[in-house]
């Protein structure tokens, strides 16, 4: 029972980042969007459903297209997941992308998971 | 000559004619260009994208160095720039270099913040800022055997951020290569978004 709801926490926590990354990235707008997953995949042989496994390739896919432009980007998607688990996100200035979902995943696998309906 | 005696003599000549009127000349320019670039690369973001518009961007660089800065002749960037933050037009200008890496930070730009300004009609990430190019020609022609690569520049409120890198030609030809590539690809993603509404 504890091994199924642990595989649970983590899907959950997987599809909740993937729609936190396709917000942060609509800042752009769709059509640059689809063209970052393209890139990403094309360059960086990471397609978007394994972005929650290694989110260590997305960092270094944006930071090498769009230089430190990246950290407006990962702003965004941390801020969209954080609201997304009710959690409160504090920008640190010595803190990278991965450490803050990393944070995000141990905190959320600690506490009960909303049903995924109710993520805003 | 004493500290005071100095003030006295650059605060007479910041009143004088001809100062007053190379800061009048300067501040038409930062205005010409800002207007002249912005409203270009604006039209082109519509038509076509944000890696298209990057890529016109960053090899805009080249020919903003053959034109606008002959004038200039072998002015230091730092004078430069102080002299453009006189005009008012601009302040809080910051050139920070590592490496082959550069950034340029506006703390203030007139024309940036406000109901009218026109970062509102951008993304927090978006084209290179038209001010930071004309600074990466700069960089660029002090360094010929150097290209210049502008990536997007960062826009708040009130100012932006940009990052440029200086790049072997071949590394540069790879940069913009990928960057016509996904070009193509926004282009063709774009048109079949617009046939999917339609």
């Amino acid at each position: 029972m504890g091994h199924i709801n642990k595989t649970k926490k983590r899907e959950d926590f997987d599809s909740v980042l993937l729609k936190a990354v396709d917000e942060g990235l609509m800042i752009l707008g769709v059509s640059v969007r689809i063209t970052v997953y393209h890139y990403l995949k094309k360059d960086h042989d990471l397609r978007r459903e394994d972005i929650p496994k290694n989110p260590e390739a997305l960092d270094i896919g944006l930071r090498t297209l769009f230089g430190s432009g990246a950290s407006v980007i990962e702003r965004h998607v941390l801020e969209r997941l954080c609201a997304k688990l009710g959690l409160i996100y504090e920008e640190k200035e010595d803190e990278s992308f991965i450490h803050y979902i990393k944070e995000a995943r141990q905190m959320t696998a600690t506490q009960s998971l909303k049903p995924p309906s109710q993520y805003n | 000559m004493s500290d005071q005696l100095i003030n006295k003599v650059s605060h007479g000549l910041m009143r004088s004619p001809l100062y007053r009127e190379q800061n009048e000349l300067m501040r038409k320019l930062a205005c010409m260009l800002h207007g002249a670039f912005f409203g270009t690369l604006y039209e082109l973001r519509k038509e076509k994208g944000l890696f298209g518009v990057w890529e016109y961007a960053t090899k805009g660089i080249s020919h903003i160095l053959a034109g606008y800065l002959t004038p200039l002749g072998d002015a230091k960037i730092e004078d430069i720039l102080l002299d453009l933050e006189k005009t008012g037009v601009y302040q809080g200008l910051e050139l920070k270099h590592e490496g082959n890496k550069f950034t340029f930070k506006i703390g203030k730009c007139s024309f940036a913040g406000g109901k009218e300004g026109v970062h509102k009609q951008l993304s927090p990430l978006d084209m290179p800022c038209p001010f930071a190019l004309f600074v990466g020609g700069y960089i660029a022609r002090k360094n010929p055997s150097k290209r210049l690569y502008a990536y997007p520049s960062i826009y708040a409120e009130e100012g932006t951020t940009t990052e440029m890198e200086l790049l072997t030609p071949r590394e540069y030809e790879q940069k913009t290569r990928k960057l016509a590539e996904m070009a193509e690809v926004e282009k063709e993603a774009s048109e079949r978004l617009y046939k999917v509404k339609a």
